[in-house]
Order: C-alpha cells, then sequence, then structure tokens
C-alpha cells in the first residue's frame, strides 16, 4: 500500500478533486470506535453523536481509512470500525418530520472520504441555527435507530492502548 | 457481548475506559477477584460509577461534558436495583449526549438490546430495540425506575 510519511495512505489525499454529493443508496459510510463504544455487534447508541457525526464514505475510501485522523499524524490502530449504508440513515425520527437527516461529502485535505451525517430542523441544518435545540428523546431515537443499523466491519485491537484511556484522571 | 472481565490483566486494562464487563451479581469469583484487587468492600458498579465521577471535561474531541452528579446519583440508584433484582447490566458508559448510559443485551437474542440513560439535566429515558420493530424510547420519572427495569429484565430475558 503506497503511504505518506505518517503512513496515510496516498489515496486519502483530497489534491484537485471535488465535493461529490451523488451518494447511492447501498455505500457504506465507515466510523472508527474505541473499545468501550460497542456492544455486542452495534456501536453503542450512547457513543452516537448528534447532530453532526463525522463518517468516511465507501466510494473513496478503503475501511481502514478512519483510523487516520483528519489534521493528525496519529494512526489509531486500536480502534474498531463500524459500518452501515446511506439507505440505513434514518429519514425521520419524529411523527411531524421536523428533524430531517441528510449524508454531505465534506473533503478534508488530508481525507477525500470525509462526510457528514446533517440534521435538519424544518430543512435548517443544525450549523445555519443558532439555537438548535433538540429533545433529549429525539436525539436518543436518532442514535437508536442508527445503532440497530450498524455493523462492526472490524474489532479493535486491543483496550490497552485505546486512545480514551486519556479519559480518566488519575 | 465481548466484554467480559475473565482475568486479572483484561480487568486492568478494561478499568482504563467508560465500560463495564457483563457479569453475575452474584459471581463469587469476581467479587473476591475484585476484593483482591481493591482491598476495599465497593462493588463493582461503585467503582465504575467512580471511574466517571474521574472522566475529564475533555473526555470526548468536542464540547461534551462528563456525567455530573445528578446523572451519576440515578445512575447508582438504578444499579442498585439491578443488583437487589440481581440483572446485571452489560455495559455502564458515559454519554455523548452528557449523562450516564445503562445497557443491556439479550444472552438469547443478541439483537434484543435495551437500555436506560440518565441525563445531566435530570431526564431519564429508556429504551428497547430489537432491529426490527420500531424501537420504543420513552421517557419515565424518577418513581418508575425500579417499574422500568424490571420491564426491561423481561423484554431481555424473554
Amino acid at each position: 500500500m503506497n503511504t505518506s510519511n505518517s503512513n496515510r495512505p496516498l489515496r486519502m489525499f483530497q489534491e484537485d478533486r471535488g465535493i461529490d454529493n451523488n451518494f447511492e443508496p447501498e455505500e457504506l459510510l465507515y466510523r472508527r470506535f474505541c473499545p468501550h463504544e460497542i456492544l455486542g455487534d452495534r456501536l453503542a447508541p450512547d457513543s452516537i453523536k448528534f447532530p453532526d457525526w463525522s463518517v468516511n464514505r465507501e466510494k473513496y475510501s478503503e475501511p481502514h481509512d478512519v483510523q487516520f485522523p483528519s489534521g493528525s499524524n496519529q494512526v489509531y490502530l486500536c480502534c474498531g470500525i463500524a459500518g452501515f449504508s446511506v439507505a440505513d440513515i434514518p429519514c425521520k425520527v419524529d411523527t411531524q418530520g421536523i428533524f430531517t437527516f441528510n449524508i454531505e461529502h465534506n473533503p478534508k485535505f488530508d481525507n477525500y472520504a470525509h462526510s457528514e451525517l446533517i440534521t435538519y430542523k424544518n430543512g435548517v441544518s443544525g450549523k445555519e441555527l443558532k439555537n438548535f435545540k433538540v429533545s433529549n428523546t429525539i436525539k436518543k431515537t436518532f442514535r437508536q435507530l442508527l445503532s440497530d443499523k450498524s455493523r462492526i466491519i472490524s474489532e479493535p485491537s486491543s483496550t490497552g492502548n485505546c486512545i480514551n484511556s486519556k479519559q480518566i484522571i488519575n | 457481548m465481548a466484554c467480559f472481565i475473565t482475568s486479572e490483566n483484561q480487568y486492568s486494562t478494561s478499568s482504563k475506559v467508560t465500560e463495564i464487563a457483563s457479569r453475575s451479581f452474584s459471581n463469587g469469583s469476581y467479587n473476591s477477584h475484585l476484593s483482591r484487587q481493591r482491598q476495599n468492600t465497593k462493588s463493582w458498579y461503585e467503582i465504575k460509577i467512580l471511574e466517571l465521577k474521574k472522566l475529564s471535561q475533555n473526555w470526548q474531541d468536542t464540547e461534551v461534558n462528563p456525567p455530573n452528579n445528578v446523572s451519576l446519583y440515578w445512575a447508582s440508584e438504578a444499579l442498585e436495583v439491578l443488583r437487589k433484582i440481581d440483572f446485571p447490566c452489560d455495559r455502564i458508559a458515559a454519554s455523548v449526549d452528557e449523562g450516564v448510559c445503562i445497557s443491556f443485551v439479550s444472552k438469547k437474542n443478541k439483537n434484543k438490546y435495551a437500555d436506560i440513560e440518565f441525563f445531566n439535566n435530570s431526564e431519564i429515558i429508556a429504551a428497547k430495540s430489537d432491529r426490527v420493530l420500531p424501537p420504543k424510547i420513552w421517557e419515565i420519572s424518577i418513581d418508575e425506575i425500579s417499574n422500568t427495569l424490571e420491564e426491561i429484565r423481561e423484554y431481555i430475558e424473554l
């Protein structure tokens, strides 16, 4: 595999490629996770961020590319990889359809496949709304629906070197 | 669920993260193991709650607060209920939505999942899902914690 000095695969660099918002429903979206963020064969709902969530798209990446975070020379080899398809993104989580979701290609210079799962309230994204209040019930419904669809593609290598060990102050 | 603690080594590594292993409350070997490790009488869930208390403010890369005293208190109360009814959970973790989530998976059907989440703003929301039917998500009051845990137990053990 071709790699840069930081071992980042060369295919990850954007170079002169533009935004491609054409997502096929069956295209997979990848997300890295730490050992404590799964339960069984699913991403734990409480580890799925809301309203916006970064993923890598299958069309322009390999699953393990998610172990190379954008803007960093670190490589999270300890992390596992989870995935779900574009069609798995919930259409709506409330009966009125106030909240909707969409996947958008958001390339980074060192991660062309980077995409974001964006939440919209009445058609306006969370980034555009100054006061984007969402009830915990709505958020939990979204997280549960996505957790139900998630699958583990690659198990984490170990818990011993988990990057989230930084979470605990000793 | 793959997060069982079965050896000293696994315990020491797992203790660095916010996950808790699945086990029986009446697991004598695990209790004696804990006794050797910690040399105190704290239960395993008390130890994990203490670990959650130690989460730093920047435990997530984004601005997500760690569990506060409110969510930790009610999570502890729920864990005490679970101990009394001898229904161990499979996971305790800090939530990216700011709080503590206690989760369960069925041993008979790995698709059956349930949790109860205690938010820092004192809200409590439970969830049940089998990956087939739409998940049930419902808000509960403090007075309903015990009944909700019983409901989850029936669902998971059915």
